[in-house]
């Protein structure tokens, strides 16, 4: 039986040594001891050329002075006998403590049998799984990203490897593992000992870009965003979210984003699965996310996993962070308009916690300064809160609860209040069947009410809407074999929409009371995919989805003339349905598939199409979509929005997967677009189907992306060559626009180029730059004037023939460490940004106000920011 | 915006309707300008000259028939756009002389418009008058250049007689920028004038208002015997278009404000309401005009769009038209409002001018004939 070096070290009388080396060979040393202690050392030459010693030993036991003298020359020791000494590379080394294996086996014998090593990957501080975390086996260069629970699973020949588990903030760990049959490994890793200044930026593994299946996704940290150069101070999810190549707004100030040519309610916004309508705070200035309590962000703008449908263009999927099961901790930040606070802890140690975080804005703090009384009585905020509970309850199993709850309110002067809100909830239920079956049930229920209320009689007035959703969805996860991985599940959503009630403020209100219907609908989604490696170059990607979608009563539907443009006056027929009878039913087959061929250790090409389908519209016909639009069910008159997408992708990666290049090209079909008929009437409108037009929309664009990940300079460089167009066509010339030419939508900015850079120019100082170039967006200009009976009439342009002026900006941020010190208890950094640094007023738009008494109507340039926009932001983190 | 909010009961529907879309429209641009006042620490909105100059004109038509034989109603003008130039804010307006224009109705009849009493305007004879109820009216134009337009059949829809009229004397609060960008209130007072309409029972029915403004005025003659007593003829007073469809008062008693008499002169002013049928289409014209008079231009508003037109190019396809032929049924009424009552207004005290009153030139039209109803 042989002992390891590791159980020797425990035995007594063994020879103490006493010596001092300076930079001597190893080689040299060990044929000392061999002189001195009369040992027999045996090794090979070569495992020990070059490694320098330099060491002083005083009585040491023998084996933790060999120990330390092997460390560097990854080598461990086995004792033949008192005397003999046998060298072992330290893979080998942990062949002599499984008892399994004869030590003379060679890696080629065991390399005909596949195993597999899974287990979880862990924040050995708080217990948290990681998400996200990159498992590689160094030696076949074959790697897996941790999943939503930390786990991953790899598949491989038997024999020894080197495991690296890398993730954001955390040292990297790397272990020998001796693979001769499939077992299992947790890895818990260890915060880097500056917590706010990580160097590393990607939660992908290093050639994740190149050899996974994905194209169009993109992950960011939260520690990745909050090095940004920020606004008003203000970390912000969505604003980094924009810096990505295929990814637009409308403009400063307006609420929503825009994904490869789509409309703003075209992206399904989750936190923590929860299905968000409104993404933004104060107009757009803030995101609903709380940069405190996000974990991780993905956004998919091509390449939509199966599992997700309901929005046509793109998803951002938000997790919340856990709470640390370890220790309580309390963190915060002070800001010029919004401050927040967050504190976790453990509930039972190491297996459930809470994390609860809540932020305040008070933009009226700031309102006072302004001279205009208006506006000083005027007042606006937010709050918001997030808690979530989590409890590990065995091995196998899970428990996630989730809750959040939003409030916005604008009020102007004393009179007139816009407030909207949003409260979800999430519970989920993980369990692991065994380490190739896991399942997750989900269930959500939410809330977003938004109205406006006036007080001055006698017109006082308020106006309510509300959406209210449940879901519940089950996901399976199947892997088979290494090969195979197969995700199969359901889900159903059901929505009840109220798209406005109106109430007299008082007795003494003048107005009438009007209430448009509820509308009802049910969604429902089955779901597989299937991702087959073929070979270690070729893996393809075969995902169905199937959506059906039910519009229930009670309700009243217009029939309209099918032979004349849809008008009030062509209402023909109402049709009146029963309390949960079937108003309308559509369905729709929603392939996806991907395939990726490896062109080299370091680049591939990845081919992918999607079909997405979309039930429930936002109703906006304006330039930026306001926070009390409307959103509207899919009904007989109204179809389900359809896209389709196919991508191609080039990505290479160099220099040791620390610059990463990609090249994507994408076109897209969209059907049944909701379109307006110009000065559609929405607001209360009984027959708002008249006034929307089904539209269809293509959008095309080449997407250019480098990143630099790296020690001291990181960041990316993105261009973006986009179209986004839209047809209306319809029979008659009512039912046209632009004469059933294709013209470019609201956001259509062909040329799109961004810089974000960070440099650490010390350990606790680092300074970033970001830069915006963008084409103006289109807008419809008058282009003549004429009378009619007496009055002047502006003849426009076609619908968006002409563009507003390009938009371009640079800001600046330098963040402060407080402290480097490895596990402070208190942590702080100070951030300074500039937004705007050279003050460009970008216009947000070209207006007209009109004159009266026939003067032609004077245009005017509207920047949203007009000078350049100094904060100053005080970050802590508490640690008990 | 208040003053079309009304307290009976028959109106709310419609002023509801009015008034939230108009005060949601105004509110709106309230928010966005604390906004900016917020977001930005300097001036965010500046003026933009612009001037847009394509190259191309268009042929504007503006013109009726109506069931009534009355020369001024029936009558096609015709000019050509004028770029649009926001520096030099002067409009003029080019006059589409020596065209060929004739209506023509559904049954085959076809009578011509002749070039008269101005430059550009077409009129309908009274020798050459034959429109009728429930038939459709086509216009055909062309032009000494050989060019040919025509419209989309008008159908000539039957309009309910105007109950009555009637008036307040009221204070106005219009918000409006100053010459500093702020948003400030500006009080004014004057006669909201309100026709009282019973709308038929079915549903579809369109309508639009016109105006004719008649006022007494006195000079201060001294004792020459010359006229002192006069009467201007101001035609439409209306500033913007008042259209109105029957979506929320159908079959119901309704009163529309159609205009505000200004309370400047204490004497008697004699307004006359007509009222105006309109197909679907043409009040779909006419209401998307009064949008573009009423929009304040945020970017909450919709974004402004070409009004399509029902006139369009037989010889060439591609060639825009701008406004409207409609045909219409009308009826009217005039009220006299005996200003004197309700003065002094506020201001400046009125002061009667010098001189015979014919020859004042202070106002146009002016006669010293008493016009009916003073």
């Amino acid at each position: 039986m042989l002992l390891s070096g590791y159980a020797w070290a425990q035995g007594t009388g063994q020879p103490r040594i006493t010596a001092s080396y300076q930079e001597q060979p190893l080689q040299a040393v060990l044929h000392d001891l061999q002189q001195k202690h009369k040992l027999r050392v045996f090794f090979q030459p070569e495992w020990v050329e070059g490694v320098q010693i330099t060491q002083t030993f005083d009585q040491e036991p023998l084996a933790s002075a060999l120990q330390k003298l092997l460390e560097k020359a990854r080598l461990s020791f086995v004792l033949y006998d008192d005397r003999t000494i046998v060298l072992v590379p330290q893979s080998a080394a942990s062949l002599f403590r499984t008892d399994t294996v004869p030590s003379g086996m060679a890696a080629g014998q065991a390399a005909e049998r596949i195993v597999t090593l899974s287990g979880q990957v862990r924040n050995a501080k708080t217990g948290e799984p990681f998400i996200g975390a990159t498992v590689l086996l160094v030696e076949t260069g074959k790697g897996t990203v941790a999943d939503e629970q930390g786990r991953y699973t790899l598949a491989v020949p038997a024999g020894n490897y080197t495991l690296r588990v890398r993730a954001i903030g955390m040292v990297e760990d790397q272990r020998r593992v001796s693979l001769q049959q499939s077992r299992t490994m947790h890895v818990e890793l260890f915060e880097v000992s500056n917590q706010l200044r990580e160097v590393e930026v990607s939660a992908k593994a290093p050639d994740h870009n190149v050899e996974s299946l994905e194209m169009g996704v993109a992950r960011l940290s939260i520690k990745e965003v909050r090095k940004m150069p920020n606004f008003l101070g203000e970390v912000d999810v969505l604003r980094s979210i924009i810096t990505l190549p295929g990814v637009t707004t409308v403009g400063e100030g307006a609420s929503g984003f825009n994904v490869r040519g789509g409309s703003i309610d075209q992206n399904l916004v989750l936190q923590d699965q929860a299905p968000l309508f409104s993404s933004s705070h104060l107009f757009g200035f803030f995101s609903v996310f709380n940069p405190d309590m996000v974990q991780d962000v993905t956004l998919y703008r091509g390449g939509i996993p199966a599992r997700y449908g309901g929005r046509i263009s793109s998803v951002l999927d938000v997790e919340l962070k856990e709470g640390n099961k370890k220790a309580p901790i309390l963190s915060g930040g002070i800001g010029l308009l919004a401050s927040r606070l967050m504190v976790e802890a453990p509930l039972l140690k190491d297996k459930a916690s809470f994390v609860l975080g809540g932020r305040g804005a008070y933009p009226g703090l700031a309102m006072r300064y302004v001279p205009d009384k208006a506006v000083r009585d005027s007042d606006g905020y937010f709050y918001d809160f997030n808690g979530k509970v989590d409890y590990t309850i065995s091995a196998k199993d899970q428990l996630m609860v989730s809750g959040y709850l939003s409030r916005d309110g604008f009020r102007f002067g004393a009179d007139t209040t816009y407030t909207w809100g949003t409260a979800t909830g999430t519970v989920r239920w993980n369990h692991t069947f065994n380490d190739k079956l896991l399942s997750s049930v989900t269930g959500v229920v939410g809330d977003y009410d938004y109205g406006v209320e006036a007080e001055t009689e006698p017109y006082s007035y308020t106006l309510d809407s509300e959406i209210k959703y449940k879901q519940i969805r089950a996901d399976l996860n199947y892997e088979p074999s290494v090969r195979h991985k197969i995700g199969l599940g359901a889900s159903s959503s059901w929505y009840q929409f109220s798209p406005g009630t109106l109430t007299p403020g008082s007795e003494r209100s003048s107005l009438l009371p009007v209430s448009m219907p509820r509308e009802r609908s049910i969604e429902a989604a089955l779901y597989l995919d299937h991702e087959y490696t073929l070979s270690p170059s070729i893996s393809v990607s075969l995902g169905l989805r199937y959506s059906s979608y039910f519009n229930l009563g009670p309700g009243d539907v217009y029939v309209y003339d099918p032979e004349s443009p849809r008008r009030e006056s062509t209402i023909i027929d109402t049709l009146s349905y029963s309390n949960g009878g079937v108003i309308q039913r559509y369905g729709n087959i929603e392939p996806r598939a991907s395939l990726k061929i490896s062109l080299s250790e370091n680049s591939s090409v990845k081919v992918g199409y999607n079909r997405m389908a979309q039930y429930i519209h936002l109703i906006s016909n304006t330039t930026a979509a306001s926070p009390v639009d409307i959103w509207k069910t899919s009904n007989p008159n109204l179809r389900p929005q359809l896209g389709d997408q196919v991508a191609l992708g080039f990505f290479k990666n160099l220099q040791d997967n620390t610059i990463e290049l990609s090249a994507e090209a994408y076109y897209k079909k969209l059907h049944d677009l909701v379109e307006y008929k110009d000065g559609a009437r929405l607001l209360l409108n009984s027959t708002l189907d008249a006034d929307l037009l089904p539209g269809e929309g293509k959008a095309y664009g080449l997407e250019l992306m480098m990143r630099r990940k790296g020690k001291k300079l990181t960041g990316w460089a993105s261009y973006t060559y986009s179209r986004s167009l839209r047809r209306v066509n319809g029979p008659t010339p009512e039912e046209r626009i632009n004469n059933g030419n294709f013209f470019p939508a609201n956001f259509d900015k062909p040329h799109d180029l961004s810089l974000v850079l960070n440099q650490q120019l010390s350990r606790l100082i680092s300074l970033s730059a970001n830069f915006t170039y963008s084409t103006g967006r289109p807008i419809t200009y008058p282009e003549s004037v004429g009378y009619i009976d007496g009055l002047l009439m502006v003849n426009y342009s076609d619908r968006n023939q002409h563009r507003i002026p390009d938009y371009h900006r640079l800001d600046l941020a330098l963040v402060i460490d407080g402290t480097n010190k490895r596990n402070a208890n208190w942590v702080s950094s100070w951030a300074f940004s500039v937004y705007n640094v050279y003050g460009r007023k970008n216009p947000y738009s070209v207006f007209f106000k009109p004159a009266y008494g026939g003067t032609i109507p004077q245009a005017y340039r509207l920047s949203v920011i007009g000078s350049a926009v100094p904060a100053i932001t005080y970050n802590f983190k508490i640690t008990r | 915006m208040r003053r079309l909010i009304r307290k009976e009961y028959s109106d709310k529907a419609q002023a509801t309707k009015l008034y939230l879309q108009m005060r949601i429209t105004f509110q709106k641009y309230r928010l966005l300008a604390v906004l900016l006042i917020v977001a930005c620490l300097q001036a965010c909105v500046d003026p933009l000259e612009l001037q847009i100059d394509t190259g191309q004109r268009s042929l504007v038509v503006s013109g009726m028939v109506t069931d009534q034989n009355d020369s001024t109603l029936n009558k096609v003008t015709l000019t050509w756009t004028a770029p649009f130039d926001s520096e030099n804010q002067q409009v003029v307006v080019e006059r589409v002389r020596n065209a060929t224009v004739t209506v023509q109705d559904n049954l085959g009849n076809s009578m011509p418009l002749y070039e008269g009493p101005a430059y550009g305007v077409y009129t309908l004879r009274k020798e050459d008058f034959l429109v009728e109820q429930g038939r459709s009216y086509t216009l055909h134009i062309r032009l000494p250049d050989g060019r040919e337009y025509a419209s989309r059949p008008e159908l000539l829809r039957p309009v309910p007689a105007i109950q009555g009229i009637s008036y307040e004397f009221k204070q106005f609060i219009d918000v409006v920028r100053n010459s500093a960008g702020l948003l400030i209130e500006r009080r004014s007072v004057g006669f909201e004038v309100k026709a009282q309409v019973q709308d038929p029972s079915e549903r579809g029915n369109y309508y639009r208002w016109d105006t004719e403004g008649v006022f007494e005025f006195y000079t201060n003659v001294g004792d020459a015997p010359l006229p002192a007593r006069c009467w201007s003829n101001m035609g439409s007073i209306n500033t913007k278009v008042v259209t109105s469809d029957d979506r929320l008062v159908n079959g119901r008693y309704f009163e529309q404000p159609v205009v505000v008499v200004p309370a400047d002169i204490p004497t008697k002013y004699r307004i006359k309401i007509r009222q105006f049928s309109l197909t679907g289409e043409a009040y779909e014209f006419w209401r998307l005009f009064n949008q573009q008079q009423s929009s304040v231009g945020s970017i909450f508003d919709p974004p402004p769009a070409r009004i399509n037109s029902n006139l369009y190019s037989l010889t060439n396809p591609e060639e825009q038209v701008v406004g409207y032929f409609s045909a219409s049924a009308v009826t009217e009424d005039f009220i006299v409002i005996r200003r004197q009552l309700y003065a002094p207004f506020p201001g400046l005290p009125y002061e009667p001018p010098l001189g015979d009153c014919r020859y004042t030139f202070l106002y146009p039209n002016v006669t010293n004939e008493r016009p009916i109803g003073f």
